[in-house]
């Protein structure tokens, strides 16, 4: 389903990043592992079409992402890519419920608002869906972020550093969501992060610490 | 969520600075509207109160103060002149009709004109109450007198409300009241020419201006002259001037020199006006740049569920038109009224514009409207495109400060 090939990103002022070629398919579960630094998120951002890479391609169900106009990778991004990031970005002036809906608003996708009260039952976020975020706990925003994630039942599920601030117990919580939503949406979930704890999870698990190199 | 509801949610989760954003554009827009409106009903009064009137002939004096007096009642009238004159000037075959007004006396500072039924229709008065004067010391009162009808008082001399050289020969009586025109006629009572004359005709005892008032017994201030064609209306006054120890003036022409004279003042409280507006949009351009570094991370958020660099940028500008046209259109509003207050607290504008007229949309209102909605776009231009512009890895790799 995707395949990324090559892959070498070089920003403004910093190292230049090479990153193991990936292929991915519907049903697996991928970690990207590596130290902070590493690249791990921009990475990320590479497969989720946000970073046009230096080198190297991005190809979803064998279509180049970077071939793309810009307004048709970011109609892609919206239906296919799922993503929950390290920081919540959860919009503070919205609603809980307006916060999961824009991810169809913004990808112009019809909106289901049964499918996002059956989120919210599942998450446990119904009583709280007209609350704004800065009235929910983090774990609630955290639960909120997957829900709006999976909203659009995308067939990439990326979440950077999902676990990194939680205790055992809620990084296992917030694992077993992740997996849970991706099974059901019958998403490929690939997952950076340098939390070891949560290695057990994945089918597929590939370190970058080692293939990433500076160039001078 | 669309743009406008994205802009609208931004707003509302900021109300003290979307606040004062608004209130800005609005103090700036009302002071442009009310001086555009407070120019514009000058204008138009002074053109609604000299519709029909060709040329002014009063006493030797300035042309302009004898428009003022006798047109605008703003201004004391250059002196008299006999009814001889008027009689001579009836036959010039340039003449189409003529209106002899009296000043000199009023009542708490309204102006009392000794005229001809003429004058009235001239403004084309209606009755509120009542009807026409018939017989010498009746009166007519114009809609701002307060007066009505079978009120009677005594004229005083002067044309100041405080004076206290008071007419106790025959007090006058009201017969009717007119409904408002817009005109210098609401302000005015009016009466016969021959009561006007006949009332000085019988000074004080002890009246140190007797002797004025008896001159005044058989003389006009001035005539109101409708000529037969245009080519007179230049060509009567240079004939008077030159011809007769009257003075003519053209209150066309007068006004319009009047007006070129002024104008600098206009224009430099219109220029503040618009300086005001600039300002508002400066607050506004600062306060959106504010608001857009505060919610890049948000605006970070939406390009990745999919939104394109143009609905961020779309979203940026439609907080600055909301905001703008909030602004605006409250500034309009309050515009209105403040034309309005002014118009009607100020006394010497009172006949020359009529504050009613300000409390109604007009054509301007538009064009601020585009103006400000022009100006709110301009001012989230630069945000918009920094929006646009958002790195948005790099913003997502670093997280939310």
């Amino acid at each position: 389903m995707l395949d990324a090939r090559n892959i070498s990103v070089a920003r403004k002022n910093a190292p230049l990043l090479t990153f193991p070629d990936l292929s991915v398919e519907f049903d697996d579960r991928v970690v990207l592992l590596g130290p902070s630094g590493c690249g791990k998120t921009t990475l990320l951002s590479v497969i989720a079409g946000l970073l046009r890479p230096t080198s190297g391609a991005v190809n979803f169900h064998v279509r180049d992402v970077y071939a793309m106009s810009p307004r048709a990778r970011d109609k892609w991004r919206g239906k296919n890519v799922g993503c929950v990031f390290q920081t919540l970005h959860l919009l503070p002036a919205l609603t809980l419920r307006q916060n999961i809906a824009l991810a169809a608003d913004m990808a112009g996708m019809a909106r289901y608002e049964d499918r996002i009260d059956a989120l919210l039952a599942t998450l446990g976020l119904a009583a709280k869906a007209q609350r704004k975020p800065d009235a929910l706990s983090h774990g609630e925003q955290q639960r909120a972020a997957i829900a709006r994630a999976v909203l659009n039942k995308p067939q990439l599920l990326l979440a950077d550093e999902p676990t990194s601030a939680l205790d055992d117990a809620n990084a296992d919580a917030v694992m077993d969501l992740l997996v849970a939503q991706a099974a059901e949406t019958k998403s490929a979930l690939i997952v950076a992060t340098h939390d070891t704890r949560i290695l057990s999870r994945f089918t597929k698990i590939i370190r970058l610490d080692a293939r990433v190199k500076e160039i001078a | 969520m669309n743009a406008l509801s994205l802009a609208l949610s931004s707003i509302r989760s900021r109300p003290l600075q979307s606040g004062l954003c608004v209130t800005a554009a609005a103090a700036g827009v009302a002071l442009l509207a009310a001086l555009l409106l407070l120019s514009q009903g000058v204008q138009d009064g002074f053109l609604r109160n000299a519709q029909g009137i060709d040329v002014v002939v009063g006493a030797k004096g300035s042309p302009l103060q004898l428009v003022l007096s006798s047109v605008y009642h703003a201004d004391v009238p250059t002196g008299n002149i006999d009814m001889q004159d008027m009689e001579k000037l009836r036959h010039n075959t340039k003449v189409k009709s003529i209106i002899p007004i009296a000043l000199g006396d009023n009542y708490s500072g309204f102006r009392i004109v000794g005229t001809v039924p003429e004058y009235l229709a001239h403004y084309g008065a209606e009755y509120a109450q009542g009807k026409v004067f018939a017989v010498p010391f009746d009166a007519v009162a114009g809609a701002l007198t307060g007066l009505k009808t079978g009120d009677s008082f005594a004229g005083v001399h002067g044309l100041a409300a405080d004076g206290d050289d008071v007419h106790h020969f025959h007090d006058y009586k009201i017969t009717g009241v007119l409904k408002p025109t817009g005109t210098v006629l609401d302000r005015l009572i009016v009466t016969s020419l021959g009561s006007v004359q006949e009332l000085h005709r019988h000074p004080d005892i002890g009246d140190p201006d007797a002797a004025e008032d008896l001159q005044v017994s058989h003389q006009v201030t001035a005539l109101l002259v409708k000529v037969k064609n245009p080519i007179a209306i230049m060509s009567l006054p240079r004939e008077i001037n030159a011809t007769s120890n009257m003075i003519a003036a053209s209150p066309s022409y007068e006004m319009a020199r009047l007006s070129q004279s002024l104008g600098f003042g206009r224009d430099l409280l219109t220029a503040v006006g618009i300086g005001f507006v600039a300002l508002s949009a400066l607050m506004l351009l600062s306060s959106l740049a504010s608001s857009l570094a505060a919610r890049r991370y948000d605006l970070g958020v939406l390009r990745v569920l999919g939104a394109s660099p143009e609905t961020l940028a779309a979203t940026v500008a439609a907080e600055g038109l909301m905001l703008a046209s909030a602004g605006t259109v409250a500034g309009i509003t309050l515009g209105h009224l403040l034309a309005y207050e002014m118009a009607a607290g100020i006394a010497s504008l009172g006949g020359v514009v009529a504050p009613a007229t300000f409390l109604k949309f007009d054509a301007l209102d538009g064009w601020l409207l585009l103006m400000g909605g022009a100006t709110g776009l301009f001012a989230a231009a630069v945000p918009a495109l920094s929006a646009a512009r958002t790195d948005i890895a790099g913003l997502l790799a670093r997280g939310r400060a």
